[in-house]
């Protein structure tokens, strides 16, 4: 025992009491950049990285445990995985979700209320009252537009959260904070986050998943499922369900499996022998992991993706047979699938491109309403229906939302079109822990703005991490010399009144 | 309550009612239009600019029916929206069937007192239709509601969901007052019994219907499609309408929007273990005295399974699947066992134990339990080395018969490892240490027997790879006659004619990517391939092996190495029961 003491006291990296010269920040840096150990933080689970900190790491505070803060108890994972519906250009919450009877009758009307959208702010402006009619839905009484016959059948499995509000009312910038926390470029996605924290359920198959509309991307692009600084393995891989279902990933014509097998182990031989001397360079890790999950996909995805071998039922369930639902019908069904396969998070967008293309109504609200709610509300409600039927429903957590809501105001003179408003939306989420039939927060009596329990884009991804099983304030990534949190280094409490 | 519901009206749902072929009915119409539009600046209350528009002569004080389009009022209203002097200057403006009643009445004279009647009519019609909605709701408990799109009257909405007072048959004919104007019917969540439908008025212009959470089924569709010619949407979720319903509602009325979730029509998925796609996801009923586990286990993805239940063992060698249980979830019923000498059947779902039975060893007895099976008729058999006996126990816990064993040399620990009946009313026994497996009718005659070949190997000493003998673990008849023998040590799997003949054998290296050691529990998948357990064979290799005897594969395997150990003596593959 002296002889060890004296040892450690000569060992520079031990003299602050350390019991390896290895840091646990180093650990966990390393074996987060290392391929096949992104999974290691959250499967040890925060509470082991808790109870094992001080003994590991007795000088620095335990990245997952929030700056010494103590790991929350109530952190057992409720869902497995997550299907993000993303309603890309933003619905409007009255017109949908957030019923405001009296806005109605002030159709028309110019009043006095503050808006801030993508024409900057205003002090007020004419009154565009909602244009459908509102009923009530389920045990709970839901009030839900006529947008959604089919959703509102469903009101009792949704929370619904009628307060959120955004850092930016412009689409880019709102865009990435809904996906990665922040309104600038460069920070990881939540689905990365939440493969980072718990690794994947299927080694066949990508653990994040993104599906985009047939329009095209949103607006920022890949930017909204990077990986940001995390390895590139933790990235969202893009599928289609039409045509081939990942491009890029068929074997050349002419190379057999054996062929290709040989090419890689050798490639893998190479790549190790480059690797030893660059342990820190997640690049080429996620490169030599993305080689290996590529050949893997070859022959699990053509699986995955085949709706054909879904029953009449269930195709008609979805709307697979109605050329207005058919296409986000089947990319519902086909987040099902993934789900049931271990994959951890699906993003599903609704509207690309421009204008009419998604939800962003600034000229003809009903029109574009109708055509985006037209498309998507069959495919959700069926969704959530499946889900449930399957046993599924308890361990999927399904979020709906836009990147922010609109205005109760017209944009312009003439017309429905409603501007942007990240002051105040309605965003919902079902199943995966998530108490059904619940509204929590709300708008003023205009829907303009969150006034009651009101809940930041950081509280909502504070939820999700919490339901997934992992600490938000806890869940870190050391970067740029800071213990990177999706929730920020202020950090978020997740929106306790929609767990179950 | 009024509603904007331009966006109804924009789908095409709904339509304003009431002939406007009648002059006066078209003036009453505009005049009720006016007091909603106008009477908030200039009625009696606010006269902005002197105009008072409540009474005719404020009306006529603006017109001149010698320059009818120069008149005050009509030049206002007609005005483009942009124009400072349009009037409303904001909010919905009168519709063109209501600025021409009023072109039309200027142009006949202006005569006072049609428009008085007019003004009359159009007040007392707005007052009838809220009292008719106050009367019909105070008899009927429904809420009522008027409503209107851009200023028209649209028609009532009636509706008894999230109402204290539910409907009744009663409260059905109460709609007779306004029947001919309801547009939408909400009877959702509500206990109301599909009998009283016929209690209803037609409803010509009924739109929407919400039935959901009710016990309405087919027949009450179709009655209300009868009775509501104009239905153009209908919630039927949760309800007991069946397929049958839904085409026949579709042939009927091709056009209708029909949402009809949790319905017959829309089967639930009750089995949580539907194929994905070509793939059957497996629940997985295994135990392991090493680790003093038994657990019931769910593939939440492909080769992915995640433990449901589990319950602590003592000492096991058997294990059997009952049946679902009640609480649905993938659970099931159990017979385990929690020491050699005491098996209990329990509800996965919520852990009870609904049968049990102990050995009971007197005072200086040794006895121990390595095979049971509940038979068909709800006997248990209980296979007690020791005692040299297999005893068939009853519900109550009670030894009915039993019959007893031919043992060359008996050993409480080892006269037998499992017994499995033949399905002809036999039971084959493995004899570990004898090395033979005897099959007995219920006298206790041995009926077949087959010694265990070694095959011009040495017994070996251990449990491993390199041990080597004949501790036979289990028999199993095939339904061609055959029989299938666990050789224990004897790492492998024989197939065995009746006259004895070894027609197949599968031997410690014969699998290719699998190395056999103490070879356990058989199990006959429906597809007709065989699941075998692995024992003592260490953490690389399988606990458990599906084999496509024909073609002498393995096809599945399963590893895990963290939940059990090396004496995983029984897994069970619990198929789709359906």
């Amino acid at each position: 025992m002296t002889n060890d003491r004296r040892q450690d006291a000569d060992d520079p990296a031990k003299k602050d009491g350390r019991a390896c010269s290895l840091s646990r920040r180093q650990l966990l840096w390393e074996s987060a950049a290392g391929f096949g150990s992104v999974a290691l933080t959250g499967m040890l689970g925060s509470e082991f990285l808790a109870s094992t900190a001080k003994a590991a790491d007795g000088a620095r505070a335990n990245p997952l445990a929030g700056g010494g803060r103590p790991v929350d108890a109530k952190a057992v994972a409720r869902a497995k995985h997550v299907i993000f519906l993303f309603m890309y250009g933003g619905p409007s919450q009255v017109d949908t979700f957030d019923y405001k009877p009296d806005l109605y009758r002030l159709d028309g009307k110019t009043i006095d209320v503050p808006t801030f959208g993508r024409q900057g702010k205003r002090g007020g402006g004419r009154v565009v009252g909602p244009k459908w009619r509102f009923r009530q839905y389920g045990e709970c009484g839901k009030w839900v537009s006529d947008l959604f016959p089919h959703l509102a059948t469903q009101v009792d499995k949704i929370a619904f959260l009628h307060s959120m509000y955004a850092e930016s009312p412009i689409h880019g910038s709102a865009l990435l904070n809904m996906n990665c926390g922040r309104i600038v470029s460069g920070h990881p996605s939540i689905g990365s986050w939440v493969n980072y924290g718990l690794g994947t359920l299927n080694r066949d198959l990508p653990g994040y998943v993104v599906m985009l509309d047939e329009s095209g991307g949103p607006i920022s692009g890949a930017k909204n499922w990077t990986s940001g600084y995390m390895p590139a393995s933790l990235q969202g891989v893009q599928v289609r369900t039409e045509g081939t279902p990942i491009l890029g990933l068929e074997r050349p014509e002419g190379l057999t499996d054996p062929a290709q097998r040989a090419l890689l182990d050798h490639l893998g031989r190479e790549n190790g022998l480059h690797a030893a001397a660059r342990g820190q360079n997640p690049e080429l890790s996620a490169r030599i992991e993305q080689f290996e999950l590529a050949y893997r996909m070859q022959s699990a995805a053509p699986e995955a993706v085949e709706l054909g071998t879904e029953t009449e039922e269930t195709r008609e369930l979805y709307g697979l047979n109605d050329e207005r639902t058919r296409r986000f019908g089947s990319k519902c069904l086909l987040a099902r699938r993934l789900v049931e396969r271990g994959v951890r998070f699906v993003q599903v967008y609704s509207g690309g491109g421009h204008n009419d293309d998604n939800w962003d109504a600034h000229g003809d609200l009903v029109f574009n309403h109708t055509r985006h709610a037209g498309r998507t509300d069959k495919p959700i409600a069926a969704l959530l229906v499946d889900l449930e039927r399957r046993g599924l429903l308890d361990e999927t957590l399904v979020v709906w939302g836009g990147e922010f809501g609109r205005q109760p105001t017209a944009e312009y003179a003439k017309g429905t079109g409603r501007d942007h408003n990240s002051w105040g939306f309605t965003m919902w989420m079902a199943g995966g822990g998530v108490k059904g039939g619940t509204s929590v927060g709300q708008t003023d009596e205009l829907g303009s703005k969150a006034v009651e329990d009101r809940f930041h884009v950081k509280n909502l991804h504070a939820t999700i991490l919490h339901l997934m099983g992992l600490d938000p304030n806890g869940l870190s990534y050391f970067f740029g010399g800071l213990d990177q949190k999706l929730v920020g280094v202020e950090g978020a409490e997740p929106i306790w009144k929609v767990v179950a | 309550m009024t509603y904007g519901i331009s966006g109804l009206l924009a789908l095409g749902l709904l339509a304003p009612a009431g002939g406007t072929d009648d002059a006066s009915e078209a003036l009453a119409a505009a005049a009720a239009a006016v007091e909603r539009t106008c009477f908030e600046c200039h009625s009696a209350d606010a006269a902005k600019g002197g105009l008072r528009l409540h009474e005719a002569a404020g009306w006529i004080s603006e017109v001149d029916p010698a320059d009818v389009e120069s008149s005050e009022l009509l030049y206002r209203l007609t005005l483009e929206p942009e124009d400072p002097e349009a009037m409303p200057p904001e909010g919905p403006r009168l519709s063109s069937e209501s600025i021409d009643a009023i072109r039309a009445w200027i142009a006949a004279g202006a005569d006072e007192e049609t428009l008085e009647g007019a003004i009359a009519l159009a007040s007392a019609r707005t007052a009838r239709r809220a009292a008719a909605a106050e009367a019909v709701s105070a008899r009927s408990g429904a809420r009522v509601d008027v409503i209107e799109a851009d200023g028209e009257f649209v028609g009532y909405s009636v509706s008894w969901s999230h109402r204290p007072t539910p409907p009744t048959s009663e409260g059905f004919v109460a709609l007779e007052a306004i029947g001919e104007d309801v547009v939408e019917l909400g009877l959702a969540g509500t206990a109301f019994d599909p009998g009283w439908l016929p209690s209803l008025p037609a409803l010509e212009r009924l739109v929407a219907l919400d039935l959901a959470r009710t016990e309405a089924g087919d027949a009450a569709l179709a009655h209300l499609i009868d009775a509501a010619p104009a239905l153009r949407r209908a919630n039927l979720t949760s309800t007991r309408v069946t397929a049958a319903g839904i085409r026949a509602a579709r042939a009927k009325r091709p056009d209708l929007a029909l949402t009809y979730f949790d319905t017959a029509a829309a089967p639930p998925v009750t089995d949580p273990f539907a194929a994905v796609g070509a793939h059957q996801p497996r629940r997985i009923l295994a135990g392991d005295a090493s680790k003093r586990r038994v657990a019931l286990l769910r593939e939440i993805a492909i080769g992915k399974p995640e433990m449901i239940w589990e319950r602590p063992v003592e000492s096991m060698h058997d294990l059997q699947w009952l049946g679902e249980s009640e609480a649905g979830g993938g659970h099931g019923r159990v017979l385990v066992q929690e020491t050699w000498t005491r098996i209990v059947e329990v509800d996965t779902a919520s852990g009870e134990v609904l049968w049990s039975y102990d050995a009971a060893p007197a005072d200086g007895e040794s006895v121990e339990i390595h095979s049971f099976q509940r038979l068909e008729g709800g006997t248990t058999m209980v296979a007690e080395s020791g005692r040299g006996r297999v005893a068939f126990v009853d519900s109550s816990g009670a030894v009915r018969s039993s019959f007893s064993l031919t043992l060359d040399s008996p050993h409480p620990h080892h006269d037998t490892r499992l017994v499995r009946p033949t399905g002809k009313g036999t039971f084959l026994v493995a004899h570990e240490r004898d090395g033979v497996v005897r099959e007995y009718d219920r006298e206790g005659r041995v009926v077949w027997s087959f010694d265990v070949p070694l095959f011009d190997e040495k017994p070996r000493g251990g449990h491993g790879f390199d041990a080597f003998g004949d501790q036979v673990f289990c028999a199993l008849r095939l339904p061609g006659g055959d029989t299938l023998v666990s050789t224990g040590n004897g790492h492998g799997l024989l197939r065995v004619s009746p006259a004895g003949e070894v027609l197949q054998r599968i031997a410690q290296e014969s699998l290719e990517g699998v190395r056999l050691a103490w070879t356990t529990a058989v199990q006959l998948l429906s597809n007709g391939h065989v699941v075998l357990g692995n024992c003592h064979a260490g953490p690389e290799q399988p606990q458990a092996i599906e084999i496509d005897l024909e073609a002498g594969e393995v096809v599945w395997r399963f590893r895990d190495h963290d939940r059990f150990g090396d004496a995983l003596s029984n897994l069970l593959v619990i198929e789709r029961s359906r």
